[in-house]
């Protein structure tokens, strides 16, 4: 009969270095972290930069130049959005791969809601006659809402078909920012999603169909205006 | 944290922990992975060969055998035939003078082996497959371990015999992997199966405790149980090489597996007074829990990406459907990668390292374009594979299959 023991030392060493490893791995992923949250700073910084740089060139060409009055007004309406919906990727990209919580990312991700919707006042505040074309939707949604990513598969499909003259603002209602609640209550959101288009609210799952109706209707009347007091 | 998302921690830890272990294990006895004590005498070897419609391949083996380096007195082969229904004991007959013939109806494997056992008078007794080829040198590679004190079984290293088809490159790897590997278990005091092909045994060992079990589906496996209760120790070459065949096709292949798989759920349950048993040592405390642990790891992954993979082939049918086919490039940036992905890399680092050192122990000619495609393919269906194996294993056993 041979004695069997446990080789106790084989099974303690392995778990040593596993330990080791594991402390690595998670000093790898805190530096990883850190990586991403600066490149989300810099990405927000930059698009805050960029929009302040636009509305304050607005601004100069509003109060300075003595030319047309919608030619300063253009100068917002043609502002590129893609780096706005791109960042907003960038984001979800960063939550979704997210294991552990971290605070900064709430802190950008307001920053980021912040910035939209500055972007969307700056937007509205255009006069319908000069080159405003374009149909602004806000779209208030959460996290715990279930017919939400099927609505945003729907807006984004739209925003692609629709691509300048439809923007979405996208509001996640999960952040209590003052912003968000004033338009929340604004517009006497309860349900999510709620979407407002042009000052028509949709409450609930809105479809593709009823969306798209909508947009033609608001397209068709902006042309009639346009072309009735003809270009300034 | 979600739930999944610490399961998935644990698992990771689990196997890291295991690859770790065993590269600890082969670090610390590097030297002897490949030496093969040589004999100070060459015992009385016979050699035991079951066949059950083996046409094709019982010559080459009953050749390899009468080819053996090593003293020709001293090796006696007892074919078995099985009740075949094709020409086997014709070509057993063919070397009816070297060779004794038991020829009988069919009973199955170990019954065929068990009455062989009877007759044999030899010092050291071995099985060998009938489709299998020993080289040359592989008894004489074996024999030294057994004048070890307590060595009552010597296991081979075995490989597979000119794959071919998809479903034997497939395992041809695998194959390659474990002759490190059960080195490897060897060393640690706790193999858990005595391969047909080519395992050695103390004859008077064998005897005692009863031979083969003829009741299981796997009586290399649950042969191990009763060895290790009557306190032998199993040792292995990893220079014995012995070349068997694997199924051709899929089909065949899921067969063996779903046998081997149900064999070990069987044995597992019956010995299972070996479960966390510190008199069993590293074999009842770690091998053999760690080897349910680790089937049910695999199904799990393997469910769960199943499961992630169905939704999202679901979802993307749902919105084509309703959307229309959409090509947007999907963006990819830093921002996506995450903790779980660094895992991966260490893992796969660490799988990598493995599969090296099984390539280099088992002294394979990787120079072969074939051969690297085939470390490919193994890496990408192997896991998928093995899933499936134990899936069907599984159905087997509910459904109360005893198939072979």
């Amino acid at each position: 009969m041979v004695e069997r023991k446990v080789e106790w030392k084989y099974l303690i060493a392995a778990l040593l270095v596993t330990s080791v490893l594991f402390v690595g791995i998670f000093m790898v992923g805190t530096e990883l972290s850190q990586y991403k949250i600066q490149d989300l700073q810099s990405e927000i910084s930059n698009l805050q930069i960029e929009q302040q740089s636009t509305v304050l060139t607005y601004l100069l060409a509003e109060n300075m130049e003595t030319g047309s009055r919608c030619a300063a007004q253009s100068i917002l309406a043609e502002q590129n959005m893609d780096d706005l919906y791109e960042v907003r990727k960038k984001l979800e990209q960063h939550r979704n791969s997210r294991k552990i919580e971290d605070p900064r990312y709430r802190n950008l991700k307001s920053r980021y809601i912040l910035t939209l919707i500055e972007n969307y006042l700056r937007r509205q505040s255009l006069e319908s006659d000069c080159t405003n074309q374009t149909v602004e939707v806000l779209y208030f949604h959460r996290d715990s809402c279930d017919s939400c990513s099927g609505q945003g598969r729907v807006l984004t499909d739209l925003r692609h078909e629709y691509s300048d003259r439809l923007l979405v603002y996208p509001i996640d209602s999960d952040y209590s920012l003052e912003p968000v609640r004033f338009l929340e209550k604004y517009y006497g959101v309860q349900r999510f999603p709620t979407i407002v288009m042009e000052g028509e609210k949709f409450e609930g799952y809105t479809s593709r169909k009823r969306l798209e109706e909508r947009l033609k209707n608001l397209f068709r009347s902006r042309n009639s205006t346009l072309n009735s007091t003809g270009s300034r | 944290m979600q739930l999944i998302e610490w399961i998935y921690l644990g698992i990771f830890g689990v196997m890291l922990y295991s690859t770790v272990l065993w590269l600890i294990v082969y670090l610390d006895n590097r030297e002897d992975v490949h030496k093969d004590p040589e004999p100070s005498y060459f015992p009385g070897v016979t050699f035991l060969v079951p066949a059950y419609n083996e046409e094709d391949y019982i010559a080459g083996t009953l050749e390899s055998l009468l080819e053996q380096n090593y003293p020709s007195e001293k090796i006696e082969i007892i074919a078995i035939n099985d009740g075949s229904e094709d020409n086997t004991l014709e070509e057993m007959k063919k070397y009816e003078d070297r060779i004794e013939i038991i020829d009988k109806e069919n009973s199955g494997k170990s019954n065929s082996m068990n009455q062989a056992l009877e007759r044999v008078d030899t010092e050291v007794v071995a099985c060998m497959d009938a489709d299998s080829r020993p080289e040359k040198d592989f008894l004489k590679k074996m024999v030294g371990y057994l004048e070890e004190d307590g060595v009552k079984g010597v296991t081979p290293a075995m490989m597979i015999e000119d794959p071919e088809t998809t479903a034997q490159r497939v395992v041809w790897f695998e194959y390659v992997y474990n002759l490190f590997l059960r080195k490897l278990f060897s060393i640690f005091d706790s193999q858990f199966v005595m391969p047909g092909p080519g395992s050695l045994y103390e004859t008077k060992h064998l005897k005692e405790i009863g031979g083969w079990d003829e009741d299981t589906l796997t009586e290399d496996m649950e042969v191990v149980f009763r060895m290790m209760e009557a306190g032998a120790k199993i040792r292995n070459s990893t220079n014995a090489k012995v070349k068997t065949h694997s199924p051709p096709d899929f089909r065949g292949l899921l067969r063996q597996r779903s046998r081997w798989y149900r064999g070990n759920l069987n044995n597992a349950f019956r010995y299972r007074n070996v479960f966390l048993n510190p008199k069993f040592g590293n074999f009842g405390m770690v091998v053999i829990p760690f080897n349910l642990v680790w089937a049910a790891l695999v199904m799990f992954i393997f469910g769960h990406f199943f499961y992630r993979l169905s939704t999202s082939l679901f979802d993307m049918a749902a919105s084509i459907w309703q959307y229309g086919l959409q090509f947007s490039m999907p963006m990819i940036s830093v921002q996506s990668l995450s903790l779980f992905h660094l895992f991966n890399v260490a893992l796969a680092a660490l799988g990598v390292f493995m599969l090296y050192m099984s390539i280099s122990v088992s002294e394979i000619d990787l120079g072969e374009r074939a051969r690297k495609l085939d470390v490919v393919f193994f890496l990408i269906m192997y896991a998928f594979l093995y899933s499936v194996f134990w899936i069907k294993a599984l159905a087997d056993k509910f459904r109360g299959s005893k198939a072979w």
